[in-house]
């Protein structure tokens, strides 16, 4: 690599000339040698030590200026997106009143000395820039003038490091060769800079991609994070459908991101979909040049090209999708803003991150379907069981009845009493019956506005009675904001709390029904509600029912909101599951809070007992809904899979 | 007087079968855990004649072990088990150990109630004639100075 910027033949002369400098002399001057060592030396330990960029940069101009005696000087960095050189690290006297400023890269004369290196990628020497073709004026004292390439790996211009000299013919052959040096070690680390930063962002690409919990996120996720990574105009990600053979778009990190879900290829038309047929990554110099090229995606700026690079993710199957990503220059430009074989390699690293989570994601969702398929099966042979035992004891009234008629000493009352305990029977089926079908539709949701505390009253009004012996404590927090919520699921809900209240308590207590926000205050009060939402970020409310009644010890708090799990002898003990069912289907959460017998609960601080002081010591389930509408898609969608 | 003890968990199936067995003139009481059957079981003086017990309670294994404890009281004692659908492997688990016969209790079409009655009936006449050749072999067993337990109870 030092061979591209310290060519070995020979200068004509040792004095000032002007022009470009495609070979320089061997320094003959001991004295010179011994400076430019030293120098160097005190670069290559502080370009090792700094892995800020804009940081490494300022510490090379300083000791450039320092180095070859300059007045003031400048590091102009490439922007490949514009074909701009843009200045970004400055040192000496005057900048102050210059305006930050970019630099068309022409090359062309009259273009700026600094333009024509960042376009030829050779050093540039003037000792009196009046008379300097390339020259142009920023300040009006400069006499002499200098400029070497920062050059990448590839022998690409990254920049251009510029220092001037109020004195005529300052620099020498000496002086490039130094400078030459000093960009070389400069382009090293820099290099190294990217490198790090592109290792880190990789390893926290894996580690995002790792826990991220949804489809959605994920692909947001890649698409931003590559766009950042390659400096991209847009990087997209589809997904391929086998049966309809189209490559859908999932996400986008700019310009397509109002078409996702809407906009798809055929697996045979574009780009893309060569890349899904062939299972091979593509990378050209600019997409519309290609015979393959489609252009399905917006139209581009007049006189723009676009790098393109794109790269198959794998699935179990074969092609599972794509990942592209775009560059955008003007195609007058003469700065290229192609993608490199890095670039690609990176794309194929994320696409691999991409399967592996896509994966991952897939084996939760076949996970939960198991589980409910599992809950399913459990819920047929039990519900089988159950019914089966309650037409056994029809079959017997029946029996009875049969029996009784037959017999001429039967009276009335006799009849009357079998049939009634018939239709007991026949209740209790149809109890059942509901119970089963409320299970089976709990997470099946059609939201609408609802006010909660509209609904909690109508359900104390109308649907509910506090028996005898029972105090009601009813409070409700005003001003709540409206939820989106199943109005006839969330009265189930309400009503299977208060009745279990009451169920509780057979010889008399309280219930207390209240609302409120969700705030941080109320996640700190009830830890074991675990509703996902930030508090205060995105509005909540809750509601409390608390009762007076024998509670629920800490062992079995886990487990009443499973299915089949009763203390009661009636029905299939779904009712609890029923609702947290109903919950979750809302995005929401529920939990039993309560702490039973205050000695007995060894699990709970007894700082939580204080702020209790004088509140009911029995059961006490909150549930909490979201107010924002977001989570009412999920609730629907995975209502639609069940 | 026969008497009969009823074993099921669920109160209204408990009290169908023991109502249409009273009809039959016998005894009948009722058990409505495992727990409760051992125990009346145990106590029991005489010994049951009958056990209806349902198959699956609290515990799976609830009709074996009623079985079990009903034979180590009286091992003429006959037992009938009854089962929910799907359970015959367990049902034929407990004729293997010496249950009279199991009855299914949904089988459409069919008044089980009757079929219990009338196998109800059947293991007791079972019951009966165990009984009268054990009575026949009581003196040929003296007479032969072989030892037996006291003499059952007649019927």
């Amino acid at each position: 690599m030092a061979d591209t910027a310290l060519p070995s033949s020979l200068l004509p002369g040792g004095e000032a000339h002007s022009g470009p400098v495609a070979a320089l002399p061997p320094c003959c001057d001991e004295g010179a040698e011994e400076l430019v060592l030293e120098s160097l030396q005190r670069a290559a330990r502080f370009l090792c030590s700094i892995s800020n960029l804009e940081e490494l940069l300022q510490g090379l101009l300083a000791e450039a200026l320092d180095a070859v005696r300059g007045t003031r000087g400048f590091i102009g960095m490439v922007n490949r997106a514009s074909g701009e050189l843009e200045i970004r690290i400055t040192a000496g006297q005057g900048w102050e009143t210059q305006q930050a400023r970019a630099i068309p890269i022409t090359g062309a004369p009259g273009g700026g000395i600094t333009s024509l290196v960042a376009a030829t990628g050779q050093p540039y020497l003037t000792g009196n820039v009046r008379l300097d073709p390339h020259y142009v004026m920023f300040f009006p004292d400069v006499r002499s003038e200098i400029a070497v390439p920062l050059l990448n790996r590839d022998g690409g211009v990254n920049g251009v490091i510029n220092i001037e000299s109020e004195e005529p013919d300052a620099f020498g052959h000496r002086d490039l060769r130094l400078l030459s040096a000093l960009a070389n070690q400069a382009a090293i680390a820099v290099s190294v800079a990217n490198y790090r930063a592109r290792e880190a962002a990789l390893i926290e690409i894996g580690n995002e991609l790792a826990v991220l919990g949804s489809m959605e996120e994920l692909f947001e996720c890649v698409v931003a994070r590559a766009a950042e990574l390659l400096r991209a105009e847009d990087c997209a990600l589809f997904e391929l459908v086998p049966e309809s053979e189209q490559l859908v778009l999932r996400a986008s990190s700019n310009l397509l991101r109002d078409l996702r879900g809407q906009l798809s290829y055929r697996v045979d038309e574009g780009l893309t979909g060569w890349i899904a047929t062939h299972a091979q990554p593509l990378r050209l110099s600019d997409a519309r040049r290609d015979p393959r090229w489609k252009g399905i995606y917006p139209r581009l700026p007049e006189g723009a090209e676009e790098a393109y690079l794109g790269v198959p993710i794998f699935g179990k199957l074969g092609v599972w999708g794509v990942l592209r990503t775009l560059r955008r220059r003007p195609a007058a430009a003469l700065i290229r803003n192609d993608f490199t074989a890095r670039d690609e390699a990176l794309m194929i690293t994320l696409s691999r991150q991409v399967a592996a989570a896509v994966h991952r994601l897939e084996m939760q969702e076949r996970e939960r379907r198991m589980e409910r398929l599992a809950a399913w099966g459990e819920m047929s042979a039990r519900s089988a069981h159950m019914i089966g035992n309650k037409v056994f004891a029809l079959k017997g009234h029946l029996n009875e009845l049969e029996h009784l008629a037959g017999d001429a000493t039967t009276s009335r009352e006799q009849l009357v009493a079998i049939a009634r305990r018939a239709r007991e029977s026949l209740f209790r089926l149809e109890e059942i019956l509901e119970e089963f079908r409320d299970f089976v539709t709990a997470t099946r949701v059609d939201p609408a506005p609802v006010e909660l505390n509209e609904l909690v009253r109508h359900c104390l009004e109308t649907e509910f009675s506090a028996p005898e012996g029972i105090e009601l404590e009813v409070s409700l927090a005003e001003g709540l904001p409206t939820i989106p919520a199943d109005e006839s699921r969330l009265r189930r809900v309400i009503g299977e709390l208060l009745e279990n209240a009451v169920l509780h308590q057979p010889s008399g207590g309280a219930i207390r029904v209240a609302t409120g926000l969700w705030t941080a205050e109320t996640a700190a009060r009830w830890p074991a509600v675990q509703y996902r939402g930030t508090p205060g970020k995105e509005a909540a409310v809750y509601l409390e029912v608390a009762d007076r009644g024998p509670g629920v010890p800490g062992a079995l708090k886990g487990k009443i909101f499973t299915p089949f799990f009763t203390t009661r002898s009636r029905g299939m003990g779904l009712g609890l599951s029923i609702i947290k069912g109903i919950v979750e289907a809302h995005g929401g959460a529920v939990a039993e809070v309560g702490c039973c017998q205050r000695a007995a609960a060894p699990g709970v601080p007894p700082a939580y007992h204080e702020s209790d002081a004088g509140e009911l010591h029995g059961a006490r389930f909150v549930v909490v809904l979201p107010a924002g509408g977001d989570r009412m898609d999920a609730g629907a969608e995975s209502a639609a899979e069940g | 007087m026969v008497r009969v003890l009823v074993v099921d968990d669920e109160d209204e199936v408990r009290e169908a079968i023991a109502r249409r067995l009273r009809r039959e003139g016998y005894e009948v009481d009722e058990a409505g855990s495992l727990a409760a059957a051992v125990a009346a079981l145990e106590t029991a003086s005489p010994s049951y004649d009958l056990v209806l017990t349902d198959m699956v309670m609290e515990d799976p294994q609830a009709g074996v072990r009623t079985l079990e404890a009903a034979l180590g009281r009286d091992i003429f004692t006959e037992v009938i088990v009854l089962t929910a659908y799907g359970n015959v492997a367990n049902a034929v688990e407990c004729m293997r150990r010496g249950a009279f016969d199991y009855v299914e209790k949904n089988i459409p079409g069919v008044d089980v109630y009757e079929l219990m009655a009338l196998k109800a009936r059947q293991a007791l006449e079972r019951r009966r004639n165990s009984l009268q050749t054990l009575r026949r072999y009581y003196p040929i067993a003296r007479r032969e100075g072989i030892e037996l337990p006291s003499q059952p109870r007649g019927r």
